[in-house]
């Protein structure tokens, strides 16, 4: 027996149909612990030898009808059901709605199309010799076929003479696989390869991340990086999350802080300006020696203005060489209200490049 | 007659359960897969001394008072202890200052600007982390806060809500932390720098009295210390 549940509006994408899929999968399941995934929407039990159980196929089918009614209809999918032997003939069987007698396959097969086989070199030839039926073909001679279509032609003829089940490429062989993915399996509580390997743990957040890329986009979940050469007290290193950064996380030594500690908890990518004052209101620079100007009062960002209680720097930044011109300094700076800023000068004007939240 | 109590005038003994039996009868979800691990210092203020997974913290305090950093504390030691966090709505964390408070940041997804789809992503993280701090910046809806607790909830992990004030998450909390002042020491007019901070907390426990609590996130040696507290039982 298949069932085949089809998106009727074909609107959802592939994550959601799989979870449907996947849900569809478990009530089966409650009735039939045997009923396994073919490929996506599709999936196969062995009835004839349960169906005396539930009172016979229709009954079955009834009953699994009405357990997936109120799933399907949720989501607007349909569902279709058929019986025949073998994994091949009960797929068609189910696309046709076919409940095929025990013993009948043969005859229901001979009567499919050539096209079913989804061959379309064979179909192709067929039709050109004449043969338009699963039938006509199978009842060509084996050695025939061989010689003119080749091996997996033979395979076919076998299949549609009902003398081998299933036809390759009805399955989908990473079903299970992508059903296990989108299940997430219960929180691990004991960590297996912390050092080194990955933990059950690590899977799962890795899983969700990706889960969260494909909903969200790629930069919508991010990781710290440990990038040289990258002063991390001034620019945030955060990249996209991705499965292979992972060895470079994994790797990474403890975080630099060439500023005393702590570091300021946020880091404004794009760094505002502001200017400096003295009591005066003039404005505060820093003179040739890296002191400043005059001592510090207030700073405004934008339109607001903080008084300034506490001060510490400048402190030098000095870079690689190459790029001297752009000597920086930084200055902590704590508001009369009691939060704490970084601010760093680059020879023309003062920026807020951190806070200390 | 009954097999078993045929000699009801001696006194029934129990045979020893044979060890292998004992192990398998223990409880089968042990104590330390009900909450999450904090940091020793911060242990003392919270109630069992520790995060309980599927629970829903939220810490309040103005902007630049100190209250992400003491979220981040809280979740410092999970952290470092092999626990897959979450941050969502920290527009520009300092990966430093992260660190710094004890984050392991090799097990650390951000969700910087998650704009209006926060809830889903929200939701959508609680399935792969086991803690998860959210930054919201606005007053939460009903709905959207009833779903995130129960999310936390079912996927057993604990859930840390950051705000500037505490009505923004409109339910009520198993643990709330609010931050009353902040104070920094060591700068000073010129001189010295940045060094320590103390706060001085409302720590409101589910069932338990409101107590005031002293915090240094961080202190002068970089650690978390509980300066003192009032009204924590027998302390």
């Amino acid at each position: 027996m298949v069932l085949w549940i089809r998106d009727a509006r074909s609107k959802s994408n592939d994550v959601a149909a799989l979870r449907i899929f996947a849900e569809a999968l478990s009530i089966v399941g409650q009735r039939c612990p045997f009923v396994e995934p073919v490929r996506l929407g599709v999936m196969a039990l062995p009835v004839r030898s349960v169906a005396r159980f539930f009172g016979g196929e229709l009954a079955i089918c009834d009953l699994l009808r009405d357990d997936l009614a109120e799933l399907l209809e949720h989501h607007a999918m349909e569902l279709h059901i058929g019986i025949a032997d073998g994994l091949f003939a009960a797929v068609l069987a189910a696309s046709h709605e076919e409940l095929v007698a025990a013993g009948e396959t043969p005859s229901f097969l001979a009567r499919q199309a050539i096209e079913r086989l989804h061959r379309p070199e064979i179909a192709e030839l067929c039709q050109r010799l004449g043969i338009r039926t699963l039938g006509a073909f199978a009842m060509l001679d084996e050695d025939r076929v061989l010689e003119r279509f080749g091996l997996d032609a033979v395979h076919c003829h076998r299949v549609a003479r009902g003398v081998e089940p299933e036809l390759v490429g009805v399955r989908d062989p990473d079903i299970i696989k992508r059903l296990h993915l989108l299940e997430a399996p219960e929180i691990a509580t004991t960590q297996v390869g912390f050092f080194g390997g990955t933990s059950a743990r690590d899977e799962r957040a890795q899983r969700i991340a990706i889960r969260l890329q494909s909903h969200f986009g790629a930069s919508s979940v991010q990781v710290a990086l440990d990038k040289p050469g990258r002063d991390p007290a001034e620019r945030a290193i955060f990249d996209a999350f991705a499965v292979e950064q992972q060895t470079v996380l994994h790797d990474s030594a403890p975080w630099p802080a060439r500023l005393p500690t702590p570091s300021p908890m946020t880091i404004f990518t794009r760094p505002r300006d502001i200017q400096l004052f003295d009591e005066f209101d003039q404005a505060i620079g820093i003179d040739g020696a890296g002191l400043l100007s005059a001592t510090p009062a207030v700073y405004r960002d934008g339109g607001s203005r903080y008084g300034i209680a506490a001060w510490a720097g400048p402190w030098p930044v000095t870079g690689p060489w190459w790029r001297q011109q752009q000597r920086k300094n930084r200055l902590q700076i704590l508001t009369s209200s009691g939060c704490a800023v970084l601010a760093s000068h680059d020879g023309r004007g003062w920026q807020l490049v951190g806070r200390y939240d | 007659m009954f097999a078993f109590s045929d000699d009801a005038n001696q006194p029934r003994r129990r045979p020893p359960v044979p060890s292998a039996l004992r192990d398998l009868a223990r409880p089968v979800v042990a104590a330390a897969a009900r909450t999450l691990p904090v940091t020793q210092s911060l242990s003392s203020i919270l109630p069992r001394g520790a995060l309980r997974r599927g629970s829903v913290s939220v810490v309040s305090g103005s902007q630049g008072s100190g209250a992400i950093s003491l979220a981040l504390a809280l979740a410092a030691e999970a952290s470092a202890q092999g626990h897959w966090c979450g941050v969502v709505g920290i527009s520009d964390p300092g990966a430093t200052a992260m660190s710094e408070v004890g984050m392991d940041l090799r097990r650390v997804l951000f969700t910087p600007e998650p704009s209006k789809r926060w809830l889903e992503v929200t939701a959508e993280l609680l399935d792969g982390v086991e803690l998860l701090i959210v930054r919201v910046q606005a007053a939460v809806a009903f709905s959207a806060a009833r779903r995130l607790s129960a999310r936390a909830r079912e996927r057993r992990a604990a859930l840390i809500i950051v705000t500037e004030h505490r009505q923004y998450w409109p339910l009520p909390a198993d643990l709330g932390l609010s931050i009353r002042s902040s104070t920094w020491m060591g700068i000073g007019r010129g001189d010295g720098h940045l060094r320590s901070r103390r706060l001085e907390l409302e720590v409101a426990a589910r069932g338990e009295h409101l107590r005031l609590v002293s915090v240094w996130v961080p202190s002068q040696d970089g650690a978390i210390l509980v300066a003192h507290g009032h009204g924590h039982g027998d302390a």
